[in-house]
């Protein structure tokens, strides 16, 4: 019997120094300047130095159980134990790959739990959105090359997509022209512009005057190709702010083109969301505590199952991110970034590779149209959450504590 | 392991076996000549008053890729789940999740599908999704036709060769079987707000013709020399009156080999006093008359589901008829696409028409080796509805009574009551076993020669055929048992099937540059590699 797992992983930096793929921004770049010498500096992102620079520093952990170093074959035990014995684990967190949403999902289902990502509350919204009328999307790409409008609903979101700003609107070579797109921040109470843009375009009067609105309206119909970027909106309006600009989408579109870009809410959603569509046909706030999936965004949503007590296991998985699940009354199964460290030490805590630093893996794209490659790029002992989760799914691979 | 199984009714149309009585020996995964000694075998499974076939084929369904899993999202009151089917397998009872489609397709007696319309950029999403449905094999065909790239060349003048090089690059960066067409030019013409287009119209900014597209990229797959011929979506689907672009494709097909996929949806004319009524005699006539020409159906069976297309003009214009009213388009690179969900009815004019019509189809093509087994999951229908297809086709007493339940106006005007033919077993095992093995160019399977895989499926005789269909009495897969009395008893994984044409290299530097220059991601990630894709999918490929 191991005592250590085996590591799924043994330098296999991608040879060509080009196209692996940076996992800890929704637009999952493949562009930087690959880390030399295991640093990061020449990399011209902040979101991806960072990431990149704290993995590069945590290739290898100890796994503990509240907080005192323990072998892998104990940590792997104890976390067998709190899974069977749990009536409701809440799988949380999800700030990870694909391969770490496939292991979420697996475990959900042997284990009868509720998968929730971290930006659950967000994705539930737009999720809610689309299930009530459909919308008309485009990619990253698209806008890349056709848009010669983009209207920003929401906050600009350069802290959570950096490089945004000169991957999309400052781009000059693109598909059919040289010009940059004309760009429109409407900030992050977007819902009226958006709604007296709408009542303009449908030919109806306004309640009062709005210049700006009659401005915007006049801009959308010259443009060819117009792009509404959705950003980070207040909560109290975020869900009519959406579905009012879908609807505006639609209507544009009965006479020109136009389409809504959503580039995600953080590192793990959309892999989390549509792995878990094409697994159990729903995607997030899904039980599969009967043996067969249910979905229900509002019952099922973190919080609640937390603060009612619904959930008695959480089950946090952050291969991306070191930050430390919330404190909640629950017990704690942390399967996390290795650089993780915590007020208060979970039950069990499992330190695993991140993924597109220490293992190979995919990441979906922001807008959802592309999973992007992602290569182990140093070497390391940290296991896959897959490996770990193969043997939390074999009974007889644990050994009982 | 060696086993045999006894005394079953063969049928092998691909060596012209139709109901002989015999054994079928196989060892480990593969199909073998019975051993010297018949006491050899390991296990001896009685067959006998059992069909055996070869397992099925299905070359055109959708089952993965980002737009299936769309409309997944979008329609959860369509596949909400009450019981465990399969208590203890994990997601086999969640209803058209990646697991439940690889279960139903083997609970029928199918061991390998094609999903005909993988977006490149989106491929990798196709081959996850492949990653998690077991039991089947699977093959992709990767979308051409509104790729920038391409349109640039043909714009600028450039060589076959270079077209040719370009599409087998593109194969193998998207790990693909074969090479498929959706309304060449369309999805591209619609980011630049056109909403009509035909074979003759031109692209705007390229000047390129949709005919010339589709033209290009026959030839580049005849060149590459992989087994299965461009399969073609043309344009003006769903449209009355489109009989005549399907008419025209054809013979814009020039007598070399093309596949037309779902032709019930093109089978369309304008006469009558709705002004939409069947062209079926004219197009079967001319599937007919040109033998190279292959078609799969795309048969309409009443109900609701879901029709998702790489198609994005066509769906954006059905926005009007979706049922319930949600749609989803959206555009990507290369292309787009867009999921409306619909009801079929019986007692509507139009859609007792479009069933009639895929019928007449069946039933006038006079060549089962050219005519394919296909709803065009879930456009026509669901996979899951195969077996009243099955029986519709082999029971005219079953379609009689159908034909007195649907539209009157339909079934009176409908060729249908004249059409006396009923597809017999042999028939059956050429549409769905041995003639997509031979037009896929997978030769390992579709039969029951030794050398063959041991994809095997044995049925219980039933004068009732969708009875008979619905459930496989035993499905071997590779050589292991994995469905026994329509149940699946062991999940294994299937595999992956792609092909690797050459390509002259310098076609690297172009799309990189391209690429560079374009793209929002680099085409050395943007090409998929085996090894990678072994190791985050545990994906099993096999080159042909
Ligand atoms: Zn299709």
């Amino acid at each position: 019997m191991s005592t250590t797992p085996e590591s799924p992983v043994r330098s296999a930096a991608h040879d060509a120094g080009t196209g692996f793929g940076c996992p800890f921004c929704a637009l999952a770049c493949d562009d930087l300047s690959p880390p030399a010498d295991n640093r990061a500096h020449g990399m011209d992102c902040e979101r991806a130095r960072a990431g990149f620079t704290l993995a590069l520093e945590h290739t290898e952990a100890t796994p503990r159980l509240a907080g005192v170093a323990a072998t892998w074959d104990d940590a792997v035990a104890a976390a067998h134990t709190l899974l069977r014995n749990a009536r409701l684990p809440l799988f949380h967190g999800l700030l990870g790959d694909l391969g770490d949403a496939r292991s979420a999902w697996s475990l959900a289902a042997r284990f009868g739990g509720v998968v929730d990502h971290r930006d659950g509350d967000a994705m539930a919204r737009a999720l809610g959105v689309y299930q009530d009328s459909g919308w008309i999307t485009t990619s990253l790409g698209e806008a890349r090359n056709r848009a010669d409008l983009i209207v920003w609903v929401g906050e600009p979101i350069h802290d959570a997509l950096p490089r945004l700003r000169e991957r999309l609107f400052e781009c000059r070579q693109r598909l059919h022209t040289d010009a940059a797109p004309e760009v429109v921040e409407l900030g992050a109470r977007p819902r009226e512009r958006i709604d007296h843009v709408r009542t303009l375009h449908g030919g109806r009067p306004l309640p009062h005057d709005d210049p700006d609105a009659t401005q915007l309206l006049e801009q959308l119909r010259n443009a060819r190709y117009a792009v509404f970027l959705i950003g980070r909106l207040a909560d109290d309006e975020a869900d009519m702010a959406l579905r009012t600009a879908g609807e505006l989408v639609r209507e544009l579109n009965e006479h020109q083109r136009a389409a809504l870009l959503l580039t995600g809410q953080g590192p793990g959603d959309v892999s989390t969301q549509l792995c878990g569509a094409w697994r159990n046909g729903f995607g997030l706030r899904t039980s599969l505590a009967r043996g067969y999936p249910e979905q229900d965004i509002k019952r099922f949503a973190a919080r609640r199952l937390l603060d009612d007590g619904e959930a008695d296991l959480l089950v946090w998985i952050s291969s991306l991110d070191a930050t430390p699940p919330p404190q909640t009354r629950q017990p704690q199964l942390v399967f996390g970034h290795p650089a993780m460290r915590f007020d208060h030490e979970p039950a069990v805590y499992l330190p695993v590779a991140v993924p597109g630093v220490h293992r190979a893996g995919f990441i979906h794209r922001g807008d959802a149209m592309r999973l992007v490659t992602l290569f182990a790029v140093t070497a390391s002992t940290l296991p896959d959450l897959a490996a770990l989760c193969a043997r939390l799914l074999d009974d007889e691979a644990v050994t009982p504590c | 392991m060696l086993t045999c199984l006894r005394g079953g009714t063969l049928y092998d149309p691909t060596h012209r076996i139709d109901g002989e009585i015999g054994d079928v020996w196989f060892r480990d995964g593969h199909i073998c000549a019975p051993p010297a000694n018949a006491a050899d075998a390991d296990r001896v499974i009685d067959v006998s008053g059992k069909v055996v076939m070869a397992g099925g084929i299905d070359i055109h369904s959708h089952i993965a890729g980002g737009n299936v899993n769309n409309a997944r999202v979008l329609l959860p009151e369509q596949h909400l789940a009450e019981r465990a089917r399969y208590a203890g397998q994990p997601f086999a009872s969640a209803k058209w999740s990646a697991v439940d489609t690889g279960y139903r397709y083997a609970e029928m007696g199918f061991t390998t599908v094609v999903e005909p319309a993988v977006l490149p950029i989106n491929a990798a999403q196709a081959h996850a999704e492949f990653a998690d449905i077991p039991i089947i094999d699977k093959a992709g065909l990767a979308i051409v036709g509104n790729d920038d790239f391409l349109l640039r060349l043909l714009r600028d003048g450039a060589e076959q060769q270079r077209v040719t090089d370009y599409i087998a690059w593109l194969l193998h960066a998207t790990r693909c079987l074969g090479v498929k067409v959706i309304n060449a030019g369309g999805a591209s013409a619609f980011k630049a707000n056109v909403r009509a287009f035909g074979l003759d119209d031109e692209v705007p900014m390229y000047g390129v013709s949709s005919r010339r597209i589709l033209n290009a990229v026959q030839h580049a797959v005849m060149q590459m020399g992989i087994a299965h011929p461009v399969h073609v979506h043309c344009n003006n689907l769903g449209v009355a009156g489109n009989v005549s672009t399907a008419l025209a494709t054809i013979e814009a097909a020039d007598g070399l080999p093309m596949h037309l996929a779902h032709v019930q949806f093109y089978g369309y004319g304008s006469e009558g006093e709705h002004g939409f009524s069947s062209g079926a005699r004219a197009l079967a006539d001319a599937i007919n008359a040109h033998r190279n020409i292959t078609v799969d159906v795309g048969q309409v069976l009443f109900g609701q589901t879901v029709t998702i297309s790489g198609d994005v003009l066509r769906q954006f214009d059905a926005r009007h008829i979706a049922t319930p009213r949600k749609w989803v388009i959206w555009d990507a690179e290369d292309g787009g696409g867009g999921v409306v969900p619909y009801r079929y009815r019986a007692r509507n004019f139009v859609n007792a028409t479009q069933w009639a019509i895929g019928l007449e189809l069946f039933l006038l093509v006079d060549d089962p080796w050219r005519v394919f087994f296909t709803t065009d999951h879930p456009n026509g229908a669901p996979f899951t509805a195969y077996p009243q297809l099955f029986r519709l086709l082999m029971d005219r007493d079953y379609r009689a009574e159908w034909l007195s339940r649907i539209n009157s106006d339909a079934a009176d005007a409908s060729l249908l009551r004249h059409l006396d033919r009923e597809y017999g077993l042999y028939e059956i095992a050429v549409m769905t076993r041995a003639a997509p093995a031979r037009l896929l160019g997978l030769h390992d399977r579709g039969h029951l020669a030794p050398g063959a895989v041991a994809d095997i499926t044995v049925y219980e005789e039933n004068a009732d055929k969708a009875a008979m269909f619905a459930h496989a009495s035993l499905l071997f897969k590779d050589g292991q048992c994995v469905v026994e009395n329509g149940r699946v008893t062991h999940a294994c994984r299937g595999r992956v099937h792609a092909v690797e044409p050459d390509f002259g290299r310098t076609i690297e530097k172009a799309v990189g540059d391209y690429f560079d220059r374009y793209h929002f991601i680099t085409p050395s990630n943007f090409c998929l590699d085996t090894g990678h894709l072994a190791q985050a999918l545990g994906t099993e490929l096999i080159m042909h």
